[in-house]
């Protein structure tokens, strides 16, 4: 049994190869692009729109709206970053309803590179709304004795993102393939399901988190205290 | 080890791929949209605002041209009224004035009705009267009219037979004495025979009597000596019977007048 799609190897030369997993978010990519540009390209600005961009709008605008009230007061600067994180594994986890289909966020891989992405990402969010001092400082604080702590803090939750995400969908998935072999019927689309409502789940508790890491690197110290 | 480290990194390059994708082709065009949609609603919100704020300016402008003109129509219908009063008067006192003038011309015309009347009926009743007379003295006595009115006519001479003495004393002195003896009727030659005796006798002198058909104006015989004359007419009868008629025909236009004003006071 694969645990992860990044064993399933399409093509390989030397250290280069395409897995299921890259060749999976390609195809994610390329429906999510497609999928826009047939949208956003009969964009109308007037008060009546069609119901594609209707959800289009809903889903732009909810993020936006829940980046703000995490606390993020400028939330289109970290539209990009947050909402694709969301949109991206909604979509990945999503997807698993089709059968045949190996989620690319079952990947241990996947998860760490976006774990690392919002690893990386936080502390250039906050250099640029703070500074380098500003932000570097945020690591001293309330103590300085603190410093050791706030990096084992900064490391762990990265790693935790990736676990996370990753345990929750590859569970889902190794669940509905040991059901499928003990109880072919009703069980497997029960926890099918759920999986798609976990899927969902997890993609918006990265999102916030990310959101969350973000704002707090964001956010002065005076801000955090109160 | 789960961890691919090259799918990782391509995973990293995949996610910022599809961050720069999205941003090109989702957020940005759907947040324009949204932000164009907002402004041209707040556009439209600012017009309205301001369109209603101009049709309130029109409202209170319009309200205070109601009010000027309401007031101007009030004044203009103030004036009409006053005119229309002043015509009214106007007419009124016209029409006063062409009622009295019309009164006035109707009370002539009346009366020259009246006069006309009366002459027509003094004319027929005095021929009716001398032709009932003429009748019955003749059925009564056989004696003709004239020959009788003759005779009261000398009478009549022989009672101002004084003042016919001196009137011809006067005449004598300066010129020959001619009497004028005017008739209705013709005298015959007894009758002018009898008057000329009878003016002879009073006047003891020669007279000269010329004897005329022409009173037409009532029965009876006059002379003229001079600038005097004696006459005997049916006139003072005529004319007291004239004053009963116009007595009685003036208490009955006074009476008829009388009802048409009070009519017409009722009226307005």
């Amino acid at each position: 049994m694969r645990l992860s799609p990044d064993q399933l190897i399409i093509w390989q030369y030397g250290f280069i190869k395409l897995n299921s997993t890259i060749v999976t978010t390609w195809l994610l990519m390329a429906v999510l692009v497609i999928i826009s540009v047939s949208i956003t390209r009969k964009l109308n600005s007037d008060t009546r729109i069609s119901r594609q961009q209707h959800v289009l709008e809903v889903i732009v605008l909810g993020i936006v709206k829940q980046i703000q009230e995490v606390g993020l007061n400028q939330p289109r600067q970290y539209l990009a970053f947050i909402g694709t994180l969301f949109i991206f594994i909604c979509s990945a986890n999503l997807c698993s309803i089709i059968p045949g289909y190996d989620a690319p966020t079952g990947s241990l891989s996947t998860t760490t590179a976006l774990a690392l992405c919002v690893f990386i990402a936080t502390p250039l969010f906050g250099i640029r709304q703070q500074g380098i001092l500003g932000y570097l400082k945020s690591y001293l604080q309330p103590s300085p004795l603190m410093l050791p702590l706030n990096i084992i803090s900064e490391l762990s939750r990265t790693f935790a993102l990736a676990i996370r995400l990753f345990g929750n969908i590859m569970s889902g998935t190794m669940i509905v393939a040991i059901l499928l072999t003990i109880t072919p019927l009703i069980f497997p689309i029960m926890m099918n399901l759920l999986g798609l409502l976990t899927g969902v789940v997890q993609a918006y508790i990265f999102s916030i988190l990310a959101t969350v890491y973000i704002a707090a690197a964001t956010s002065r110290p005076h801000e955090q205290k109160t | 080890m789960i961890i691919d480290w090259f799918t990782v990194c391509a995973q990293i390059l995949n996610f910022l791929i599809l961050i720069w994708l999205l941003n090109r082709f989702l957020y940005k065009p759907i947040l324009n949209a949204i932000d164009e949609r907002e402004y041209r609603i707040a556009s439209q919100l600012e017009e309205a605002a301001r369109i209603k704020a101009e049709a309130q300016r029109e409202r209170l402008d319009f309200e205070q041209k109601n009010i000027h003109f309401e007031q101007q129509r009030s004044q203009q219908f103030k004036a009409a009224i006053q005119h229309a009063e002043s015509e009214r008067q106007k007419l009124i006192e016209q029409a006063r004035q062409e009622t009295a003038d019309l009164k006035q011309q109707w009370l002539e015309t009346l009366s020259c009705e009246q006069t006309r009347l009366n002459q027509h009926l003094r004319q027929r009743i005095e021929q009716e009267v001398f032709n009932i007379a003429r009748k019955t003295l003749h059925d009564l006595s056989s004696t003709e009219l004239e020959d009788q009115i003759t005779t009261v006519f000398i009478h009549h001479l022989h009672t101002q037979a004084r003042q016919l003495n001196s009137q011809f004393n006067t005449i004598n002195s300066r010129n020959s004495a001619q009497a004028i003896i005017r008739s209705q009727f013709t005298l015959s030659e007894n009758q002018q025979s009898a008057i000329k005796h009878a003016l002879n006798d009073i006047t003891q002198q020669p007279l000269t009597a010329q004897f005329e058909n022409s009173l037409s104006r009532s029965c009876g015989i006059e002379c003229v000596i001079g600038s005097h004359k004696i006459s005997w007419t049916l006139d003072d009868y005529l004319d007291s019977m004239e004053s009963v008629f116009g007595d009685l025909m003036q208490e009955t236009v006074t009476n008829n007048t009388t009802d048409a004003t009070t009519e017409s006071a009722n009226t307005h």
